[in-house]
């Protein structure tokens, strides 16, 4: 029952906004929206640590460490971005972007997204956990193509299609892991959850379930980035509005690959870890490597970002695929300290377009002088995102390097090697394309400063995360992080 | 009972075929209409499919995923398509990369593999319906074959409209079909999907003038 | 009973075949020009035709070699032989081997044959187009029908025709097969194709760009005229046919008594009108399609037969 409320709050904002023209009036419901949902969420947190599970609804809806974390992320990134909206989208329609009107459908998808995808985590059944990652799509094309020129209707069109088929092919996966599981499950399984699952799990047809979980890795991997199935999220990323981008990028790749952990847990079971395990490390290792061309060569700055997180997609997926405590406490801490900070990266980046209406890092020189609060956080999160100690990435990425290392498995050594030599590329990468766009003398036509108060406010909130998790690991997320520990390993 | 369970079993079969066949039409035939009929027609015969299967089984919430494919599929989802294509003007040919005969030859190779594929799988299966896990995955890789080298936006949704009719299909015969909130969900999903990509298909022809996807470059490295 | 395997029922079929099949045509051309409003010709108009031809002398290209004059006797032969092949109105045929589906194959690839190098023989512009669009129509065609067969005598366990038949007769629900039924989707579209009939070739056409066997019978004239079109008549009816006793088999009799046979035939009759009517009904709904997309049907026609035969080996 106290699921339903972190579903509702989202939806009725939803709801509000839809009526509301007035720009000055949506922004503050949207905050308030969202900020209502961070608060309920971090109750529902409390109420993980004392009890580990809720359930809601005849097992309908079931909350775990792991569905409260990625809910903690999408609430936090949410309530994040809907403050930067509110400063980003106002400056936007200064501009004469778009007219004023189309910004109640902006906040209605916006939080019908938020909506959507916790659904993806709060839910037990794995049908419906699909039907709510289609939903992310869809509910978020018209944001990809918010601005409906020819790139954003391209980005679009290439968004839709290739994740829809990701998606279909998923859906292949979710049939078979339930036409797997009928011999075991007899009578009481006839709703497909996943609780119910996982306690007869070693009885699934373990042929079935290896192609499911192909197919699953396929699908969901195709919404959660991974390389090869990665090329609509650059063109996504890219075009979509900035508060979005750092939707995309922080939360609805993990809420993906949320997805791909509950049936790796489910295959681990059924036919050992090694299997899915290998698997994962394997397009984990494909996606770190395919980001760094694309992040030295690059020209845009959002674009770049978008890279980095196919790169950290990856990262994750090879925590998991180590599998060892490390591992996969890393690759749940990596995916709450990337949501944080690429999201800071792309309010950031939101910031230089608005200043310098150009995503090209060629045409844009002194940053710092311009837009001296922008570029701090901006250095600051450069420096996060590539791992430079004492930020909290460092922490996250040595666990899984660690994990790797300490495995004894010589094929986790080899992809640790690999993925320390990539982890060193990108880094130069990064601060090679970044810092000439940071320093140096600024052009004289940009006019300082910043856009306005709300996007420093959502930065400042994203950096004040980032300090505390770089500098200890608070105890209620370090218990749930050693919990999910535990879901995953199945003890 | 048991001829009776034969007599389902083989019609069952050969309608599965015909599924097969109307999604090779759907990659040999050259005109968009043909195409958008050969949809409506293949999602009759699911329809069909299964209702057959609600009978025979007994379960009852299929026949509500009957009564809703039949007018989703057969008559909003392939009537909307119409609508957008004439509404766009557009020429009545279908573009692919490669050509007919070749594609028609890499589709029916995909579906020699998806019957090797399922031979360890269907070792496990009763003996009836042996021809519909084969061909529902035949049908979903034929379907996302079609995604990939065709040319227009629409016939991308053709394609994708079968995948997603083939994998109906592979939860029907394997399973009677998924639990009824899940169904309903996916019909959701597939309706405000296609909705939105008849939408965009209307902006690109707005914007680009044509709903050739080849033109769609402006976003490249 | 020797007697009648060896005499009548070999004059049998013959007559039944080349007597129906001006008539099957003729029935096509009336009901066609029925549909289109037209009064049309009589539907005996064919014989009179083929008796006026016979009776005339042939005019023949000075270029033309011994090939031009053999082709409508080595053409009507070829189909002669074809019909004592195939069970007509009875499983028995008169004569009969193993692997004779093969030679019927092979018999119509001879009888086209001819006709080809018969049309390059004249020199005629419009013969050779005719004849390589000939060749390229039944270069795809022909493995289809092969495939097809092949998937009949696999299901059938045998490769010849009679036995197909006797054995497809004891089977109760043949098309409940995917794989006979995939093979006779496959067949009826080469038929379509071999036949020469709309959407494939235009047979009334003789606009030089489109046709494709009118172009190379362009020059027959007199009696080789007639035999070429009585051939290609009785080619038409042979493989409905083949058609109809391999996959619907039903009232074809299992012996050679006398009520069997006029049952047989009163059901043969009633069968191959309902695929005349099916042949006319297709020719009014589709028009001609463009000769660079033959290869996309036919490819179809060659795909479903391999399914056919993949289907069969894969599932039984």
């Amino acid at each position: 029952m106290e699921i339903l409320g972190l579903l509702l709050v989202p939806i009725i904002t939803a709801g509000i906004c839809v009526f509301i023209t007035k720009h000055s009036i949506s922004k503050y419901v949207s905050i308030a929206g969202s900020f209502i949902t961070l608060i309920y969420n971090l109750i529902l947190n409390c109420a993980i640590y004392s009890n580990q599970t809720l359930e809601g609804f005849h097992g309908f809806f079931y909350l775990d460490s792991l569905s409260i974390l990625s809910t903690q992320i999408v609430t936090l990134v949410g309530f994040a971005a809907a403050l930067y909206s509110a400063g980003y989208m106002e400056a936007e329609l200064r501009e004469g972007e778009f007219p004023e009107k189309r910004l109640r459908w902006y906040y209605f998808l916006f939080h019908m997204f938020i909506f959507t995808m916790l659904l993806v985590c709060v839910t037990n059944n794995l049908g419906i956990m699909w039907v709510a990652i289609e939903a992310t799509t869809l509910s978020t094309t018209f944001l990809v193509g918010f601005y409906n020129k020819k790139s954003h209707q391209e980005a679009a069109w290439k968004y839709i299609i290739i994740c829809t088929v990701g998606i279909t092919l998923a859906l292949f996966g979710v049939i078979l892991t339930f036409h797997s599981a009928k011999g075991a499950l007899g009578e009481i399984g006839y709703a497909l959850n996943w609780s119910n699952l996982l306690k007869v799990a070693d009885g699934f047809e373990p042929h079935l379930m290896k192609l499911a979980f192909i197919f699953i890795l396929v699908g969901y991997g195709t919404k959660a980035g991974l390389a090869p199935m990665h090329t609509w999220l650059p063109d996504a990323h890219s075009q979509a509005p900035s508060p979005i981008s750092a939707l995309f990028s922080g939360v609805l790749l993990n809420c993906s690959m949320y997805g791909i952990i509950r049936y790796h847990i489910l295959t681990s079971k059924c036919v050992g870890p090694a299997y899915s395990g290998t698997l994962l490390m394997v397009f984990g290792l494909i996606s770190v490597v395919v980001s760094i061309p694309f992040i030295i060569i690059q020209k845009d700055y959002k674009r770049l970002l978008a890279f980095s997180s196919i790169e950290h997609i990856g990262i994750i997926a090879l925590g998991f695929g180590f599998g060892g405590m490390y591992g996969v406490y890393g690759a749940e801490l990596h995916a709450f300290n990337h949501a944080i900070v690429k999201s800071l990266l792309f309010f950031c980046a939101g910031n230089l377009f608005l200043k310098y209406k150009t995503r090209d890092m060629g045409n844009i020189m002194g940053a710092m002088k311009t837009i001296p609060v922008t570029s701090v956080m901006l250095v600051i999160g450069v420096f996060a995102i590539t791992g430079i100690p004492p930020f909290n990435i460092f922490t996250s990425e040595f666990m899984v390097l660690a994990d790797g290392f300490s495995s004894g498995n010589l094929l986790s050594i080899v992809f640790s090697a690999i993925l320390l030599v990539s982890i060193i590329l990108i880094f130069i990468g990064f601060i090679y394309n970044m810092f000439k766009m940071i320093f140096g003398v600024p052009a004289v036509t940009a006019k300082q400063g910043e856009a306005n108060k709300f996007t420093v406010a959502a930065m400042s909130f994203l950096l004040f995360f980032i300090l505390v998790v770089s500098l200890y690991i608070p105890p209620l997320l370090s218990k749930i992080l050693r919990n999910i520990y535990d879901i995953v390993r199945n003890v | 009972m048991a001829h009776q369970i034969v007599i389902n079993s083989k019609t069952i079969d050969i309608l599965a075929i015909l599924m097969l066949m109307s999604t090779i039409m759907l990659v040999g035939m050259s005109r968009l209409k043909n195409c958008i009929w050969a949809y409506a027609f293949r999602s009759f015969i699911l329809a069909w499919v299964s209702g057959l299967i609600a009978y025979f089984s007994g379960i009852h919430h299929i026949y509500i995923t009957t009564g809703i494919s039949l007018v989703l599929k057969v008559i909003i989802i392939p009537g909307f398509l119409f609508y957008i294509i004439n509404k766009v003007k557009i020429k009545n040919e279908v573009e692919s990369f490669i050509s007919y005969t070749l594609s028609l030859l890499i589709s029916c190779g995909i579906i020699l593999i998806a019957y090797y594929s399922t031979q360890s799988i269907l070792k496990f299966e009763n003996v009836f319906m042996r021809h519909c896990l084969p061909v529902s995955l035949a049908i979903t890789l034929v379907g996302f074959f079609v995604m990939i080298t065709r040319k227009k936006a629409i016939t991308q949704i053709l394609g994708l409209l079968a995948m997603e009719d083939g994998l109906f299909f592979a939860a029907l015969s394997t399973s009677y079909g998924m639990p009824l909130i899940v169904e309903l969900g996916i019909f959701f999903d597939i309706l405000v999907g296609v909705i939105i990509m008849g939408i965009y298909v209307y902006r690109i022809k707005e914007t680009f003038d044509t709903i050739d996807t080849d033109f769609l470059r402006e976003l490249r490295e | 009973m020797s007697l009648a395997s060896n005499i009548i029922l070999p004059m049998l079929q013959i007559v039944v075949i080349a007597g129906l099949a001006p008539l099957v045509k003729g029935f096509i051309n009336k009901i066609e020009a029925r549909l289109q409003c037209r009064r049309g010709p009589s539907i005996f108009q064919l014989y009179y035709n083929l008796v006026k031809l016979l009776q005339k002398d042939a005019v023949v290209s000075e270029t033309a070699s011994w090939i031009f004059r053999a082709t409508p006797y080595v053409t009507f032969v070829s189909i002669l032989i074809i019909t004592l092949l195939v069970p007509v109105l009875s499983s028995h045929v008169p004569v009969n081997f193993a692997g004779d589906v093969i030679l019927i194959i092979y018999l119509f690839a001879l009888g086209r044959f001819f006709l080809v190098l018969s049309s390059l023989d004249t020199g005629s512009a419009f013969g050779g187009m005719g004849g390589s669009r000939e060749m390229m129509v039944s270069a795809m065609a022909e493995p289809a029908m092969m495939l097809s067969i092949f998937t009949v005598s696999l299901a059938a366990g045998s490769t010849n025709l009679g036995n197909i038949t006797s054995t497809m007769l004891n089977t109760s629900i043949i098309l409940l097969n995917p794989a006979l039924f995939l093979a006779f989707a496959a067949l009826a579209i080469v038929i379509i194709a071999e036949t020469g009939r709309i959407p494939i070739d235009n047979p009334y056409t003789h606009l030089e760009l489109t046709m494709i066997h009118e172009g190379m019978i362009l020059e027959f004239s007199g009696r080789y005229f007639a035999l070429i079109e009585w051939a290609s008549c009785m080619k038409l009816l042979l493989l409905l046919t083949i058609l109809v006793n391999t996959f619907l088999p039903w009232g074809v009799a299992p012996g050679l008594t006398f009520s069997g046979l006029i049952l047989s035939f009163a059901v043969y009759l009633v069968k191959i009108g309902f695929f005349a009517i099916l042949i006319v009904i297709l020719e009014m709904s589709f028009a001609k399609i463009r000769l660079f997309r033959i290869p996309n049907l036919l490819g179809t026609a060659f795909v479903l037969s391999l399914l056919a035969i993949i289907s069969h080996y894969m599932v039984s």
